[in-house]
């Protein structure tokens, strides 16, 4: 971090925040308000002559609250910058800190809030985790009993440079306890709270009870667990150091921690799953390790980015395996616990892979992207706005009443603005409106009523029917399918004309809700389908006709099973019934899409059709 | 109860705020008891913790006592209200011990205040009628040393007992301004301000008429607060200097003084040196305008200077030059 701090072409703002950021890849303007800290950062040399004259004292994050700091504070001895800052909150402003600063004049009460613009090539989000409040299991008490600690409380009290100057004392009397218990998986691996496991609380437990044990060998140390999780190179190692010191290791949650009000002291009650039998012991401390949860203000920053959350609430990456530092942002990338909970190792293989990442854009010129772009044709938009808000990475320009216009390098592709548009006035970059329409037709142009229409999404549902294929699946030879990107891009229109040119039955297939490569493209499809079948049925269509199915590219039989299904109800309801259907419904579907030849290209696939059909 | 988050906790008797780390546990108490509600606290408070509960009045009488509230988000304990209450009703403790940040760190001066008792002087007569006569029950006789003990830590300074001992006690107040009674604006019938009174300068004398003997005031303001006929205030700014920091604190004064039926003067302070803005501030607030320009406003206080030596007898008050 000192290295950070000193190096010529690293910038660092502390002690701000970032308002807003527009733009796309290589070309982000941010705009971040630098809070005041009251002190001027030139002139403050970190002597710390202001904090020792301050008479106001309020509990210190840093510390985890076992100490104060004052209400000028660095965060930490070993911050960076090492400048003061003056929380106002709790400044009474005596100024007796001015008087102690004396001719050096960094004290400065008239600083306002200043918003910094500016522009940047690459964005590496690596905002870190909370340790979640364990207060809501009320039965370990904590926040009730005095003696009750979490991990990072403990971290303080063991610590050379903590307040006690490593002295672990006991909150409720000052005391070194005689025995300690650490319990594992607090609101982590439970499902009333986070069902993840935070990952890295295994690792240091170990190493808090090895330290407590060196400190203080005579003391008894407790690990309350439900697994044990040490995957990486060394740590199983460790744990048996653990083990061959004495550290009892206890496989159960405990139920229930109960203070004995006279001592303080802990019972707590658990069972013990390896001799499958109760076990109650009196401890003078409890040390819990709480979940590792997101930054409470993640929420805000994943808008400001648009990078979505996993449902764990955590920055969600672009690929779990190809891609896990990118994000659905091109340009803004992952690093450390921002991502998911992880430890030391692993957080700085990250951090560097992003750098690698980023310095990828920064090193480069131009950057290409996919051409698979959506377009918006400025003279047939009606500005009513719809596509700004279905685009799931916010790269469409355009307010209500402003013609909408696509930011390419922001555009990922999946063509839900171009299903979602009322107006057909956008199209996706070769999956035009025209190139689905002539396959459409080529595929339907004989025998369609006995055929099955497959719509399918690239990244799930085509490779799901390719695993059948290459798996040599058995299932019917009656399906056609036809490959989107995302089953966002599968507009109404093509399905109401595949009815329209006699199709048997249509299938609507894609990546289940959690696989989406589109954020919520598939969630914009799904609400899309649903309205469908009421709409055919209105028309005289049998509603089984149309199917939606969520396939993965795993589930291989799970495509040969459905168009097996399909298959059975197309030859269930008989060619007659079929035909007669679409006879009926065709007026109907023509007149809802006759505006649809207006779109460029459309008119050359179906003019050909119309005129051949009708006259 | 989580560390460093500061709880209430309340009873009829006192309100309590805690607020408890493993390595300092700050108490802060309020005994309700004595608190009258004057307000000098709220003033004094640099956090804006302190809330006024207003009183309540039933037939001219006091059916409620005003009194103060703190919020436990806002408050830094850092003492000044401590200092300040007039009726010693606040105590601050860190780790079981009374300490005053404050005080240690020389943000805030200490009050020069004082009961003496001068044993050869007094009147032995009249020594029960003197412990009888305190109204806040601090005077006791020590049989050991044969004199009269006064509990300082509770002392008002009203001086009840410097008149009723003829001079034997001799009590120096912080506060010096004026107290002025005008009857004909009371509302009729209304004995609020008799009820609050923490030194029974306003009193009900025998006849069943308010009172005003003035030389008990100690300028707690009290009866302000309670009074029905309620002040017209307007906003205006001062501009304060301390070490080197100039600051604008808005402020409120009251612009119908003459109206009041019961009108309090906090002119100035008698105090142990002190340079601090926490201090210029919650004085700017806690007296009036004449005060301001007595210590505020260092170019008129300067002035001034030779005529203030006179006022205040040459002692206390400019041992804080700013």
């Amino acid at each position: 971090m000192v290295d950070a701090g000193r190096h010529p072409k690293i910038t660092l703002l502390t002690y701000a925040q970032v308002q807003e950021v527009s733009g796309y890849i290589g070309n982000f303007q941010v705009k971040v308000l630098q809070q005041p800290r009251y002190v001027i950062p030139e002139r403050c040399n970190g002597c710390g002559l202001c904090a020792d004259v301050c008479p106001i004292e309020v509990p210190n994050e840093f510390e985890e609250s076992i100490a104060p700091r004052k209400a000028i504070y660095v965060p930490q001895p070993q911050a960076v910058p090492l400048v003061y800052t003056i929380d106002l909150e709790s400044c009474i402003e005596c100024y007796k800190c001015v008087d102690a600063c004396g001719s050096l004049h960094a004290i400065d009460f008239a600083q306002e809030p200043e918003e910094i613009e500016m522009e940047v090539g690459t964005i590496i989000v690596a905002t870190g985790y909370d340790l979640w409040d364990p207060s809501p299991i009320t039965e370990y008490g904590y926040g009730k009993y005095e003696n009750v600690v979490t991990t990072l409380e403990l971290e303080r009290l063991i610590g050379e440079s903590g307040p006690t100057i490593g002295r672990c004392i006991r909150p409720s009397d000052g005391q070194l306890p005689r025995s300690v218990a650490f319990v594992q998986c607090v609101g982590s691996r439970d499902s009333r709270y986070h069902e993840y496991c935070s990952g890295f609380c295994c690792m240091y437990t170990i190493k808090n009870a090895i330290v407590f044990k060196e400190k203080y060998p005579e003391a008894d140390v407790y690990i309350f667990y439900i697994d044990i999780r040490t995957p990486s190179k060394g740590y199983e190692e460790f744990y048996q150091r653990a083990l061959q010191m004495g550290i009892k290791f206890i496989q159960g949650r405990p139920a229930e921690i109960v203070e004995n009000p006279a001592n303080k002291n802990l019972v707590v009650h658990a069972e013990d799953r390896s001799l499958g039998r109760l076990l109650e012991a009196e401890m003078e401390m409890v040390v819990l390790s709480p979940a590792a949860v997101p930054r409470e203000e993640a929420t805000a920053l994943g808008q400001v980015l648009t990078i979505p959350r996993s449902p764990d609430g955590f920055y969600m990456e672009y690929h779990p395996k190809l891609k896990p530092m990118d994000t659905a942002s091109e340009g803004v990338f992952l690093a450390g616990c921002a991502q998911g909970p992880k430890d030391i190792p692993a957080s700085v293989a990250q951090g560097s892979a992003s750098a690698a990442r980023a310095g990828r854009v920064m090193a480069a010129d131009t950057w290409e992207i996919e051409p698979i772009v959506a377009y918006v044709w400025p003279d047939r938009c009606q500005e009513c706005g719809i596509c700004v808000d279905k685009c799931p990475y916010g790269a469409i320009i355009g307010e209500k009443d402003q013609i909408a216009e696509v930011v390419p390098a922001k555009c990922h592709g999946c063509g839900c603005c171009a299903a979602e548009c009322p107006h057909n006035a956008i199209t996706q970059m070769h999956f035009t409106d025209a190139q689905i329409l002539a396959q459409l037709h080529a595929l339907l142009a004989e025998k369609p009523e006995e055929k099955i229409l497959a719509f399918m999404c690239h990244w799930c549902s085509s490779a799901g029917a390719d695993t059948a294929g290459v798996s040599h699946l058995d299932y019917p030879p009656t399906s056609r399918g036809i490959r989107v990107m995302c089953s966002a891009r599968m507009d109404r229109d093509f399905i109401l004309e595949a009815f329209r040119l006699g199709a048997g039955m249509v299938l609507a297939s894609g990546c289940h809700e959690q696989d989406c490569h589109y954020i919520t493209g598939q969630q914009h499809a799904a609400k899309r389908f649903d309205r469908i079948p009421k709409a055919l049925q209105r028309m005289g269509i049998s509603p089984e006709r149309f199917r939606v199915e969520w396939i993965s590219a795993a589930e291989g039989q799970k495509y040969a099973q459905v168009i097996t299904e399909m298959d059975e109800t197309l030859h269930a309801l008989g060619t007659e019934r079929i035909r007669a259907e679409n006879e009926k419904a065709r007026p109907k579907i023509e007149k809802r899409l006759k505006r649809w030849v207006e779109v460029p290209g459309v008119a050359e696939v179906l003019g050909k059709e119309v005129e051949g059909e009708d006259r | 109860m989580k560390r460093g988050v500061t709880s209430k906790h309340e009873t009829d008797e006192r309100l309590v705020l805690e607020r408890r780390m493993v390595t300092r546990h700050y108490v802060l108490e309020l005994e309700r008891d004595r608190c009258v509600g004057c307000q000098i606290g709220l003033l004094a408070c640099p956090t804006e913790a302190i809330i006024h509960v207003e009183s309540e009045i039933v037939d001219g009488r006091l059916a409620r006592k005003p009194s103060a509230d703190i919020d436990p988000e806002k408050c830094v304990f850092c003492g000044m209200c401590v200092v300040m209450c007039p009726k010693n009703a606040l105590s601050l403790t860190v780790n079981g011990e009374p300490e005053i940040p404050v005080l240690i760190y020389g943000a805030f001066p200490d009050l020069i205040q004082s009961t003496t008792f001068d044993k050869e002087r007094f009147d032995w007569s009249r020594k029960d009628f003197v412990i009888d006569n305190c109204p806040t029950d601090v005077i006791s006789y020590d049989e050991g040393q044969e004199t009269l003990v006064v509990d300082d830590e509770h002392c008002i300074r009203c001086r009840q007992c410097e008149i009723a001992s003829d001079g034997a006690f001799q009590v120096v107040q912080p506060w010096q301004g004026k107290v002025e009674l005008r009857r004909e604006k009371c509302v009729a019938g209304c004995l609020a301000c008799a009820d609050i009174c923490p030194t029974r300068a306003l009193h009900i004398d025998e006849d069943g008429e308010l009172t005003l003997a003035d030389y008990y005031c100690i300028k707690c303001g009290a009866c302000m607060q309670v009074c029905p006929v309620k002040p017209e205030v307007e906003d205006y700014e001062v501009t304060v200097e301390s070490l080197g920091v100039t600051k604008t604190v808005t402020h409120q004064r009251v612009t119908n003084a003459d109206e009041l039926p019961i009108w309090v003067e906090r002119w100035r302070v008698r105090h142990t040196p002190v340079q601090s803005g926490a201090w210029i501030t919650a004085l700017v607030k806690m007296a009036d305008d004449k005060a301001g320009a007595v210590e505020i406003d260092s170019k008129r206080a300067l002035k001034r200077r030779d005529l203030l030596k006179a006022l205040a007898g040459g002692k206390a008050l400019l041992g804080a030059e700013e």
